[in-house]
């Protein structure tokens, strides 16, 4: 196992405080990427059927109020499915931030490292680069990914909104037929 | 007329001063005549009365001739006798260089090649005594460096034997932890009687302190600053609370680096007054979104107390407000009046439960935005003391970059909190309007079923 773990050390090591900073948005980005992704699979369409079932169940579907209803139910559905999407924007438009910062701390040390050693000593300087450059990197990539995901999350949402009150409105034409 | 008569006048204004210094050389010469006269008769008289007496001690000396004669044979015999002397001197200097030579070639003979070994046994007790003269190892033991041999020393066997032995000890005593009592001066000068513990060649320390390298001579002191971490873990070890001991393998070079680095607050102080700017913001944001916040959880509270019990109206929550003003309206109203009151009194609720969030939004982007500012002003300092100093001396130059670099880690550190709590604001008001629309239009909608029909039951679908 430490054999397994070493490269993720030496890695810590080489980025410095703020990289773990950005694991840790990253974990928390990919660890509600995948809850969204299984309350999609599950919980979402077991509500959705319960929903349309209620639909169905009610004896009319023309009045006002049987519309204001209607809209109640589909936005608190879809106000559940949307909830963590702030969130996931937030964690996304960190990642670069924090990229920044690690580049201007890392930026410090370097001018740390010249103020206290000679000129000229490259090598002091190599830990200061390294932890200003791969913090920006992790954070550029991480926010790539993120943002792919929020996006197609948003068309799905969008899509599913629509497809949402499509099928209620054939089911009760179906009924009523 | 005039104007001549003015010039002649100058004229003689100007030239009399002229004709007083030509006559006064002459009065001096009047003067002095008869003494320069005088003095030439006497030198003519003293030149005669020396050439009388030259003439005279001449005579004398002719006369005398016994006596020169006695005063010369004394003056040769004196010679001789120091020649002599010499001779005798110069013959046993070069028997005893004879001696010497012999004595060297046969040192030559029994030694053999060991001159050049003897050469590099001094060398190299000189280079010890140089590196190890500055260092620990001879702090609280009886071992001592190895002596300098002379120059024209014989190599001998003790020499050898004392050396390796030294050596041999040397090595021993770098490996080893010793503790004993010495004179230490503290930071203020003073001199205290304290347990000093030495480990190896490295470091010595007391009460967690670390100690500056001994001089010839001098006493122990105190360094600077020892960092606190190594403080603490030096007294441990000292108190024999722990097993590991923090060394500096440079011999101080990183020491002198850690206590040169500035810490935490000195960073801040570094960023300047936008550095302040930066962060007052900051607080100011986060206060606003932390009462903001707070009034929000009061209100979810309140609300949800208000669902659990739709009997009673509450005034304290926004859905009671709502769902009274609709139970004062009174019957017959068309559909689309009571959606439009619905709207109507929603609106009237969502400033307040939105206040708060565009102040902390805008700090939000304001604070990298301020941070850029610092960075910006720092290069411009830097730029300032590159103008006045040259590029020569990069410390001159580091006020400024730090400032520049300070401000850019403010900004970005608190835009990122003030990100979060704006996003905790919006998403949580933004349920809570979301909860209320729906509540307040499934409300009414019931109500509206059941006056047209059969009172429905009121719709408790799970939330």
């Amino acid at each position: 196992m430490p054999t397994l773990l070493e490269p993720l050390a030496r890695l810590v090591e080489a980025g410095g405080i703020v990289l773990v900073m950005i694991a840790m948005v990253a974990m928390a980005l990919f660890s509600l990427a995948l809850e969204r992704g299984l309350y999609w699979r599950f919980t979402h369409r077991r509500a959705r059927r319960e929903l349309i079932e209620r639909w169905t169940s009610r004896s009319e579907h023309i009045s006002w109020s049987a519309l204001t209803l209607r809209e109640v139910w589909t936005r608190e559905l879809m106000a559940r499915l949307r909830r963590p999407l702030p969130w996931l924007k937030l964690l996304v438009a960190l990642c670069p931030l924090l990229g920044l910062l690690g580049t201007v701390t890392g930026m410090i040390q370097v001018f740390d490292s010249l103020a206290l050693t000679e000129v000229g000593q490259a090598r002091a300087m190599a830990d200061g680069v390294a932890r200003a450059t791969l913090p920006t990197l992790t954070g550029m990539a991480i926010a790539v990914v993120g943002l792919l995901f929020t996006t197609r999350l948003e068309q799905v949402i969008r899509r599913e909104d629509q497809r949402l009150h499509d099928r209620m409105a054939r089911a009760v034409e179906a009924n009523h037929a | 007329m005039r104007r001549l008569l003015a010039m002649s006048a100058l004229t003689a204004a100007l030239l009399s001063p002229l004709a007083l210094a030509q006559q006064s050389p002459g009065q001096a010469a009047g003067d002095a005549a008869p003494s320069l006269s005088q003095v030439l008769e006497d030198f003519r008289a003293d030149s005669q009365a020396a050439t009388n007496r030259d003439r005279q001690r001449l005579t004398a000396l002719l006369d005398d001739r016994d006596a020169l004669e006695a005063a010369l044979n004394k003056a040769q015999a004196r010679l001789t006798a120091a020649e002599q002397r010499r001779a005798a001197l110069e013959s046993q200097r070069s028997e005893q260089r004879q001696r010497l030579d012999r004595l060297r070639e046969q040192a030559g003979n029994q030694t053999g090649d060991l001159g050049g070994v003897q050469g590099v046994i001094s060398q190299r007790i000189g280079a010890l005594r140089d590196d190890l003269g500055d260092s620990w190892l001879t702090l609280g033991s009886s071992v001592s460096l190895p002596e300098r041999p002379a120059d024209d020393a014989l190599l001998d066997l003790d020499t050898l034997v004392a050396l390796g032995e030294s050596l041999a000890q040397l090595t021993a005593e770098s490996a080893r932890v010793v503790r004993f009592a010495a004179p230490v001066a503290g930071r203020s000068g003073e001199l205290n009687r304290r347990e000093v513990m030495r480990a190896g060649a490295f470091a010595a320390f007391s009460e967690g302190q670390l100690l500056r390298q001994p001089g010839n001579g001098e006493a122990l002191a105190v360094i600077e600053r020892t960092p606190q971490e190594i403080s603490e873990a030096l007294r441990a070890y000292q108190q024999g609370q722990r097993e590991a001991l923090p060394l500096d393998p440079s011999q101080g070079q990183v020491l002198k680096a850690l206590t040169q680095r500035p810490d935490v607050w000195q960073r801040f102080q570094q960023g300047g007054y936008v550095g302040y700017v930066i962060v007052a913001l900051g607080v100011l944001g986060l206060l606003v979104a932390v009462s903001q916040y707070a009034y929000l959880l009061l209100v979810s509270q309140r609300l949800r107390r208000q669902l659990r019990d739709a009997t009673t109206l509450r005034d304290d929550n926004p859905l009671g407000r709502i769902l009274k003003r609709f139970q004062a309206l009174g019957e017959g109203h068309a559909p689309e009046a009571l959606e439009a009151r619905l709207d109507e009194a929603l609106l009237a609720e969502q400033p307040r439960l939105e206040r708060g969030q565009p102040l902390v939004k805008l700090l939000a982007a304001v604070a990298p935005l301020l941070g850029l500012l610092g960075t910006v002003t720092g290069m411009i300092v830097t730029f300032q003391s590159i103008t006045v100093f040259g590029t020569g001396d990069p410390q001159l130059m580091a006020g400024g970059i730090s400032q520049a670099l300070v401000t850019t880690v403010l900004g970005l550190i608190t835009a990122v909190p003030l990100l979060f709590a704006q996003t905790a604001l919006a998403s949580r008001s933004r349920s809570l309007v979301g909860l209320l629309e729906g509540r307040a239009s499934a409300v009414l909608a019931d109500h509206l079923e059941g006056r047209q029909r059969h009172p429905e039951s009121r719709h408790a679908h799970p939330a």
